[in-house]
């Protein structure tokens, strides 16, 4: 008796160890739960990899692992290994240096993290350096990663001389409109139009191609025909009567998501500010650097700009609250709130994205008993990689028939903005790294992956998978296996400026979260402090121009600039 | 005899001391716990509250220690409304589940205690929201309040969405799921009452109400008082469940339904690990702690010496 009680003493004691061993150990094992089917090939080095498994999915990395073993299959990694075997993580956590030290996983696809402050100021990522300007043994001579970078990119991601990270893809805000329900219905602005404003349905009709008389559609937002954008709307005027003429038809002009509303159309208002006010003026938010032009300050309810330009320093940043662009894009959202063919949905926290995007590819609105075409989606780049289930469905029924979809061009805020090269602002920001503190064969074979996932062929593979492009410099080689929406993104992408949210000025790096327009403090203002601009327009019934002042106020108030 | 008695001593000494070794044994890895995890993680947070942190462009870190992660609550205008403004929605949340949560937890514990009609069906239903994943839980109810009921009755808002009745439709969810702990406690405090005394007060002519009132509560009371201490704290840590409700403090449609809870939690989980957002979290960790624990003992000191006592 007394041994059992010794033996079960002894028993629950390890146990108890076990249980803490466990607790502190150095190395969890990686989230295999995604892809339980994972089997160790014990002939074969492993190389974790860890992906932020947002919008984009989960099956660009899975090709890219495949490529990449197949590549490597005769290669030997470590001793007495052939081959590597990558294995994914996909996981919806968020990426911060405790879990890239506590984590098995050598690389990290990421987006939201704070790239000074936690991932290098605590020294949870390796130094490569060697990935980014070193030879790409996957690439053409003489290409490098680096090579690919804006400099933007270029002055963030290095550090010191060296890089500890390195862009993943391209998140963007904008609008997403059928292009079949467009053609079909004649939605696209003709280039000489009826000039009779006497009856109301009689203009409007006449603003818009038909198949016979006005057949030619106008300019569209770049000013030019025979581009893609034609027949666009040009000015958020023009928006705003196509807005009208859809629904005078019977359409709904626009879906958004209810539930998310509240950052989904602040993305809006602030890619409106970014295509106004135009990439250097929008980079200042975040270098602190350079000559403010557009600044102003409402008189009597309206914008009145400044006489004279403001130059910007961290110690009055604050100013840039006052750029025209912002007043424009929370103006533009404010009366699209007021439209007539927005409804609870639009603001329905039950009323998700993917009950919008549902809604957009089916054509039928829940509880809708018109059967209303849905025109427009304000939305991500990554919307149709996150609709696919619902493409898969629609699929499957034999009478479909496959609808173009296309990435339509901001309208300028007025005529004279016509023409002015497009701007894509980089929302989440995200990146590539490395774990740090791994000096073994993980680490060259990490620098090996991070160049192989960053070569022509997997860029492409990437932009074809996901229909979004990298956050790189790059041509396609081949266009064919994107789909029409993916080309019409990754067209209006290369005849765009990008704008990063991000730089390494000290007030930017010590103060990120102020800064970031995606759960961050770019769009506070006094009169709804702490809440965005859209939620306060819902249901505040605030305005624009009081907004507008309020974030100034806001700003000011802030003892962060120095 | 007197060997006889030393070796009993010797052997009484022996087990004492194996006795302590295995306590200690058994206390080490808790202990050990409770120091790394508790005090450990909150003296990281102490420091916190009086550190300034810069980040150089070379991504390295300054910190300069001061009071203003303390001061600010009180000098910025914009901060202090908002923190006041959370306040005095943890109060009334607070007082909800006080004046509401604890009699009507009272009264159904006690309507299971007396194995009323369907009293394992209720016991079940009120202790669903305890099994089932918070999560779940509020996509059903969201679904119900802002969907189903204005499709089943027309013209009703939608419930969660409507500015005036969405923090009602948030009380009540909460108060239905803090039925789940307390109501288990108390009928179990229940149960373990004797018969006899219940005997008693029903020959002596009590009513339900009476027997309830004067026996079953003041033998409950040493229940009833761990739940009102220990909700004292819940005044600065309770989220109201609005996390789940609608997501980043930016997505919840009013500062008014916020709680003070919520606020901390939502601003340092929306700071995506920037560090430079913390300090001043952490400082009104601090406050609020400086004002939960007198707080606490107070209430303790008082329900101690004026609460109904089991004699």
């Amino acid at each position: 008796m007394k041994t059992f009680k010794r033996l079960l003493a002894i028993g629950a004691a390890l146990t108890l160890s076990a249980g803490f061993a466990v607790g502190c150990s150095v190395e969890t094992p990686p989230d295999l739960s995604a892809d339980s089917s994972v089997t160790i090939e014990e002939g074969k080095s492993q190389l974790y990899v860890f992906s932020f498994a947002g919008g984009y999915g989960t099956e660009w990395l899975s090709d890219l692992a495949r490529r990449y073993e197949e590549a490597n299959a005769d290669k030997s990694f470590e001793s007495g290994k052939k081959g590597i075997q990558v294995i994914p993580t996909n996981s919806k956590s968020q990426v911060s240096s405790t879990v890239i030290k506590n984590g098995k996983e050598m690389v990290y696809f990421a987006e939201q993290v704070d790239y000074y402050g936690d991932l290098k100021g605590n020294n949870a990522v390796a130094d490569i350096t060697k990935a980014v300007t070193g030879k790409n043994p996957y690439d053409a001579e003489g290409v490098t990663l680096e090579s690919k970078l804006y400099d933007d990119q270029k002055s963030y991601f290095n550090i010191n001389g060296a890089y500890y990270a390195y862009p993943h893809y391209l998140t963007s805000f904008g609008f997403v409109y059928d292009v079949t329900l467009f053609n079909e219905r004649g939605y696209f602005f003709a280039q000489d139009r009826v000039a009779d404003t006497s009856n109301q349905q009689i203009w409007m009709t006449g603003q818009f191609i038909n198949t016979t008389n006005r057949t030619v559609k106008s300019k569209g937002p770049d000013g030019q025909s025979g581009t893609s954008d034609d027949g666009l709307p040009a000015t958020y005027e023009e928006f705003f009567t196509l807005c009208d003429y859809i629904a005078m038809k019977g359409d709904m002009p626009m879906l958004w998501t209810g539930q998310y509303y509240s950052g989904y159309m602040t993305h809006i208002i602030n890619a409106l500010a970014s295509e106004y006010e135009g990439y250097q003026q929008m980079r200042m938010n975040f270098t602190f650097n350079g000559t403010a032009t557009n600044l102003g300050k409402i008189v009597n309810g309206q914008f009145v700009e400044d006489t004279t330009d403001t130059p910007i320093t961290s110690a009055n940043a604050y100013e840039l609250k006052r750029q025209a662009g912002k007043y424009y894009g929370l103006s533009f959202v404010d009366k699209l709130f007021k439209q007539n063919f927005v409804t609870d949905n639009h603001f329905s926290s039950t009323y998700s994205h993917l009950d919008a995007q549902e809604a957009f590819l089916k054509n039928v609105i829940s509880g809708d008993a018109n059967n209303k075409a849905v025109a427009m989606l304000a939305e991500g780049t990554w919307w149709e990689s996150e609709a696919q289930p619902v493409f898969n469905e629609l699929r499957k029924n034999a009478n479909y028939q496959e609808r173009e979809y296309a990435w339509m061009p901001l309208p300028k805020a007025t005529a004279s903005k016509v023409g002015e090269k497009s701007v894509m602002y980089d929302i989440m920001y995200p990146l590539c790294v490395v774990k740090g503190g791994v000096t073994d064969w993980r680490y060259d074979a990490a620098i090996d992956f991070v160049q192989f996932a960053n070569s022509q062929e997997s860029l492409e593979a990437f932009n074809n998978i996901t229909g979004v492009p990298k956050a790189v410099k790059y041509e396609m080689k081949d266009t064919t296996k994107m789909s029409a929406f993916g080309k019409s993104l990754y067209t209006f992408t290369k005849n765009a400026d990008i704008v990063f949210p991000y730089s390494n000025s000290p007030l930017f790096v010590s103060n990120q979260t102020n800064f970031s327009e995606i759960n961050g403090g770019a769009w506070n203002s006094k009169v709804n402090p702490d809440k965005t601009p859209t939620v306060t327009f819902h249901e505040k019934k605030t305005s624009a121009a009081d907004f507008f002042t309020g974030m100034y106020d806001y700003a000011k108030a802030q003892e962060i600039y120095k | 005899m007197s060997e006889m008695m030393e070796r009993q001593k010797t052997k009484k000494k022996d087990f004492r001391v194996k006795s302590k070794i295995f306590y200690a044994a058994l206390m080490a890895v808790p202990v050990l716990q409770f120091i790394v995890f508790y005090i450990g993680v909150n003296i990281n947070s102490i420091l916190l509250a009086f550190q300034d942190i810069e980040i150089s462009s070379d991504a390295v870190k300054t910190v300069t220690w001061t009071w203003k992660n303390f001061t600010g609550w009180f000098t910025n205008e914009t901060s202090r409304s908002l923190v006041l403004t959370a306040t005095g929605t943890s109060l009334k949340v607070y007082a909800i589940t006080l004046f509401t949560g604890v009699p009507l937890g009272l009264l159904f514990s006690y309507y299971i205690y007396k194995k009323m009609p369907c009293a394992s069906g209720f016991r079940v239903v009120l202790f669903m929201p305890s099994i089932i994943s918070s999560i779940v839980m509020v996509l059903i109810y969201k679904y119900c309040v802002n969907d189903a009921l204005p499709a089943i009755f027309k013209g009703l808002p939608k419930l969660l969405d409507n500015a005036d009745t969405r923090f009602g439709v948030i009380a009540f969810y909460n108060v239905y799921v803090s039925f789940g702990t307390s109501v288990l406690m108390y009928s179990n405090k229940m149960a373990g009452i004797s018969p006899e005394i219940i005997e008693a007060a029903n020959l002596d002519g009590a009513t339900q109400l009476q027997e309830f009132w004067h026996v079953v509560l003041p033998l409950t009371f040493p229940t009833i008082s761990i739940f009102l201490i220990t909700g004292v704290a819940t005044l600065f840590t309770n989220q109201f469940n609005l996390y789940s409700f609608y997501g980043g403090y930016k997505t919840v449609p009013d500062s008014s339904l916020e709680t003070l809870g919520y606020y901390m939690y939502s601003r340092a989980e929306a700071a995506k690990l920037d560090q430079t957002v913390y300090p001043p979290l952490a400082a009104l960790g601090l406050i609020m702690t400086a004002i939960a624990v007198p707080l606490t003992f107070g209430l303790k000191f008082t329900l101690e010496k004026f609460g109904p006592s089991e004699d």
